[in-house]
C-alpha cells in the first residue's frame, strides 16, 4: 500500500516539475560551468564531482533536475541543515540561474566513479529494504522513485555510488525536519539508524 | 607595575560593543573571509586558525574565493586569566645594593586582564590577488625603561599573494596552483598547522613566563622579516616553496611597524636575502588527510641590530613535520608534529669573544665556535561536534651545552613542557579555553634554574581564555 503511494507520489511530483528543467546550456554556459567546476567545486566535490570525502557529496551523473533544485534551494536558503548553511549557501549565492543550470548540466553528464564496497551482510539488508522497503512502516521500496538501480528519476536524486555516511546523514537531517523534502519527511519518520546504515551501504556499493 | 586596567577598558567595551553592535549575519567566525565566501568557519577551520584541507586550498589560492567585500575587515580580542603555581620570585636586581629584587613574577596573577585586540583587513582584491594585514595592539607590552606595562601596538602576522592556476584543457580540477607572497614571518605562509607560525599552542597567556630561547624559525624573526617567495601546489600531492627572507627596513619597513628598532637586542637584523624552503607530500583520502614534509631556512645575522656592517653569525634550521586530519561530523581528529634542528655557527661572535672578550654590541657571548637546539613540538586533539575540544602537546627545546650563551648557572637551553588544553566553542566565533602548561625543565633545569631555587614546575601556569573573533 505504501509503496503504491510512494509511486503514486513520485508520479504526481513528476508531473507537476519534471517538464520544467533539464534543459541543454548554450555552450558559452556550458563552458563557464565546466571552468567553475574546475576551478571552485572541486575543491570539496572532487574532479568532475566524484569527491573524496563523505562530507561532500558526490555530484557525478546526479540527476540534472535535482541538481538544479538544490542550489536553487542553496541559493534561496530554503535548503537550511547545518551543512547546506555552513559550506552552501554563500557559494550558491554568487551562482546566477544560468550558471546554475550549467552546473547541474555538467555534473549530470560526468561519469560516477565506481561504487565503494562494504559488508556484504549489511550491503544485502540494505538492498532488500531499498527493493521492498519495510511493509510494518510507512516505509516504500525506495527504488520506486530513485530508480531500481539507485539511478535517481526526474528529480529524484540518484544514489547510487554516493557517500553512505552522507546518506545516513540527510536522512537524518530530513527525519528532524532540518532539510525540508515534502515527499522524504513521511518515508523516512519510522526509519531507524540501523535500516539508514544498511541502505546507505547498499547504495554506495553501486 | 603600573596596570592599565583602566587604560585598556575602552578597548574592552569596543570590543563588547562591536559583538553587540555589529554581529555578523550568520554568525560568521572569520567575517571578513566568512562574509566573502559566505561559508562559515567550520569550511576552512577545524578550529581556528587550524585549516582543513578546504581551508589550505582557500590560502593556496590566495584568499580569493567569494566575492570581495567593500570593507574587508575583522577584529579579534582575547580576555584572560593567568595563574602562575608558584608567583614569587626575582625580578629584578637593586641598582644600589647589587641585591635581588623578590616580587610578583606575574603582576596579575589571578586577574583578569584584557591580553590584546587585532585588526584585520583580511580578503580578496582581484581574483588572483589577496591577503590579510594584521594590527594588534597588546595591553601588556613591558616600557624598555620603567618595566611598567605599557599598551603598544604593531603590525602582527601578514600575508599577501598573486596566485595562478592551471588546468588542462577538459581539466576537471587545477593540476596547478602556484604563486607568489610577500610576508613578514617564516612559516605564516604554510599552508599545514605543523609549522610554527600557526602551530599549537594557538595562543597562550602573554603574562605566563616562557622558555627563553627558542630556534629563529620558531618565531625568532616573527615580524620582523620581508620574506619573499614563491610556491606550487601540484595535484594537491606535492607542494614546493622557495622564498627568501631580509630585514624588514627601506621599503619593506611597514612589514615591522611597530617594533623596538633602536634597541640593541631589540629586532633581529640579517644580512641580505636568506633562502627558506619547504617540501610537502600531501595525501587525501575519505574523510582522512595527511601530509609529511620539510622546511628549513639558512639565516646570516649580524650580532647586534643596530651595528650594520659587522660580520655575521650563520643559523641553519632544519625541520621535518608532520600532520595528520580525520575530519567527520560529529568526531574530528588531528595531530601535527615537527622537528626543527637548528645549527648555530658563531662565526662573528665567537670571534669576536676570543679576541676582545665581549660579543658584537648586544649580541650573544658563545664560548665556543658552534652550537646547535633541537625543538620538538607535538600535539593531538580531538573535537567532538567542532565544539568541545580537547588537545595534549609536548613542547621542547633542548640544545649543546654552553656558559656564554645561557649563563653558567645552568649553561643549557633546555625546556620541556606538557600542554593540556580543553576548549568549548559556544558559538564558531567564540573560545573558550583552559590551558595548562607543566613545565619539567625551564632555561636548561628542573630545579633551581635561576640560582635562586626557582624551579621548572614554579612556571607552570593556569590560563583560562576567552578569545573573540568577529
Amino acid at each position: 500500500m505504501t509503496t503504491k503511494i510512494a509511486y503514486l507520489l513520485c508520479i504526481a511530483m513528476l508531473a507537476v516539475t519534471g517538464t520544467a528543467y533539464a534543459d541543454k546550456p548554450d555552450e558559452a554556459t556550458q563552458k563557464a560551468a565546466a571552468r567553475k567546476a574546475a576551478d571552485l567545486c572541486s575543491a570539496c566535490h572532487g574532479p568532475g564531482g566524484n569527491s573524496i570525502s563523505p562530507t561532500f557529496p558526490r555530484l557525478a551523473g546526479q540527476r540534472q533536475e535535482y541538481l538544479e533544485n538544490q542550489l536553487r534551494a542553496f541559493k534561496t536558503q530554503k535548503r537550511g541543515e547545518p551543512d547546506a548553511h555552513d559550506f552552501m549557501w554563500g557559494i550558491a549565492a554568487s551562482l546566477d540561474d544560468k550558471m546554475i543550470g550549467g552546473l547541474a548540466y555538467y555534473y549530470a553528464a560526468q561519469p560516477p566513479a565506481r561504487g565503494i564496497p562494504g559488508d556484504a551482510a549489511l550491503i544485502a539488508r540494505g538492498k532488500d529494504l531499498f527493493d521492498k522497503g519495510v511493509p510494518s512502516k510507512p516505509l516504500p521500496a525506495c527504488s520506486t522513485c530513485h530508480g531500481m538501480n539507485g539511478e535517481g528519476i526526474g528529480e529524484f536524486p540518484r544514489l547510487a555510488g554516493q557517500h553512505a555516511t552522507y546518506m545516513v546523514k540527510q536522512i537524518t537531517v530530513i527525519q528532524s525536519l532540518l532539510r525540508a523534502a515534502p515527499v522524504m519527511h513521511g518515508i523516512v519518520k519510522e526509519m531507524n539508524r540501523a535500516e539508514m546504515e544498511a541502505v546507505a551501504a547498499y547504495l554506495q556499493s553501486l | 607595575m603600573v596596570i592599565p586596567s583602566l587604560k585598556s577598558m575602552p578597548l574592552v567595551l569596543a570590543a563588547i560593543a562591536g559583538l553587540v553592535l555589529f554581529p555578523s549575519p550568520g554568525a560568521y567566525a572569520v567575517p571578513s573571509y566568512a562574509r566573502q565566501t559566505g561559508q562559515q568557519c567550520v569550511a576552512c577551520h577545524v578550529s581556528f586558525p587550524e585549516l582543513t584541507p578546504y581551508g589550505r586550498y582557500f590560502k593556496l589560492t590566495g584568499y580569493t574565493i567569494g566575492q570581495r567585500q567593500t570593507l574587508p575587515f575583522a577584529v579579534m580580542g582575547q580576555v584572560g586569566m593567568t595563574r602562575t603555581k608558584n608567583n614569587t620570585g626575582v625580578v629584578g636586581v637593586d641598582p644600589d645594593t647589587g641585591d635581588n629584587i623578590t616580587g610578583d613574577v606575574n603582576p596579575r596573577n589571578g586577574g583578569v586582564v584584557f591580553s590584546g585586540g587585532s585588526v584585520f583587513l583580511a580578503g580578496k582584491a582581484t581574483d588572483n590577488i589577496g591577503g590579510f594585514v594584521q594590527w594588534t595592539y597588546n595591553p601588556l607590552a613591558a616600557d624598555p625603561n620603567t618595566n611598567e606595562f605599557k599598551g603598544h601596538g604593531q603590525l602582527d602576522n601578514t600575508d599577501i599573494r598573486i596566485t595562478g592556476k592551471y588546468i588542462g584543457a577538459g581539466g576537471q580540477e587545477p593540476e596547478l596552483i602556484y604563486g607568489a607572497t610577500l610576508h613578514n614571518n617564516p612559516t605564516v605562509q604554510d599552508v599545514w598547522n605543523s609549522t610554527p607560525a600557526f602551530g599549537f599552542p594557538y595562543t597562550s597567556s602573554p603574562l605566563a613566563q616562557t622558555p627563553a630561547v627558542s630556534t629563529l624559525i620558531d618565531g625568532g624573526l616573527a615580524q620582523q622579516v620581508a620574506g619573499l617567495g614563491g610556491y606550487f601546489f601540484w595535484k594537491k600531492t606535492i607542494y614546493g616553496e622557495l622564498s627568501y627572507y631580509r630585514t624588514a627596513d627601506g621599503v619593506f619597513s611597514a612589514l615591522r611597524a611597530g617594533q623596538d628598532t633602536a634597541t640593541p637586542g631589540g629586532v633581529s637584523r640579517l644580512s641580505g636575502y636568506n633562502p627558506y624552503w619547504r617540501l610537502a607530500y600531501n595525501r587525501e583520502w575519505g574523510s582522512h588527510s595527511m601530509m609529511v614534509g620539510t622546511y628549513g631556512m639558512m639565516v646570516n645575522k649580524l650580532p647586534d641590530n643596530t651595528i650594520p656592517g659587522t660580520p655575521t653569525d650563520k643559523f641553519t634550521d632544519t625541520a621535518l613535520d608532520a600532520q595528520y586530519q580525520y575530519i567527520t561530523d560529529p568526531h574530528t581528529f588531528t595531530a601535527q608534529a615537527t622537528y626543527i634542528h637548528e645549527k648555530q655557527n658563531w662565526d662573528a661572535s665567537f670571534a669576536s669573544v676570543q679576541q676582545t672578550g665581549e660579543g658584537i654590541g648586544a649580541g650573544a657571548t658563545p664560548s665556543v665556535a658552534s652550537t646547535h637546539l633541537n625543538t620538538v613540538k607535538a600535539k593531538a586533539t580531538y573535537y567532538y561536534l567542532r565544539k568541545y575540544g580537547a588537545t595534549l602537546a609536548y613542547v621542547s627545546t633542548t640544545g649543546s651545552p654552553d656558559a656564554g650563551l645561557y649563563g653558567a648557572q645552568t649553561a643549557s637551553p633546555d625546556s620541556t613542557a606538557y600542554v593540556m588544553e580543553l576548549n568549548y566553542l559556544p558559538i564558531q566565533n567564540v573560545r573558550l579555553m583552559l590551558q595548562y602548561t607543566n613545565y619539567t625543565k625551564f632555561n636548561g633545569a628542573s630545579s633551581n634554574y635561576d640560582g635562586n631555587g626557582r624551579n621548572a614546575k614554579d612556571n607552570n601556569t593556569l590560563f583560562l581564555n576567552a578569545w573573540f573573533a568577529f
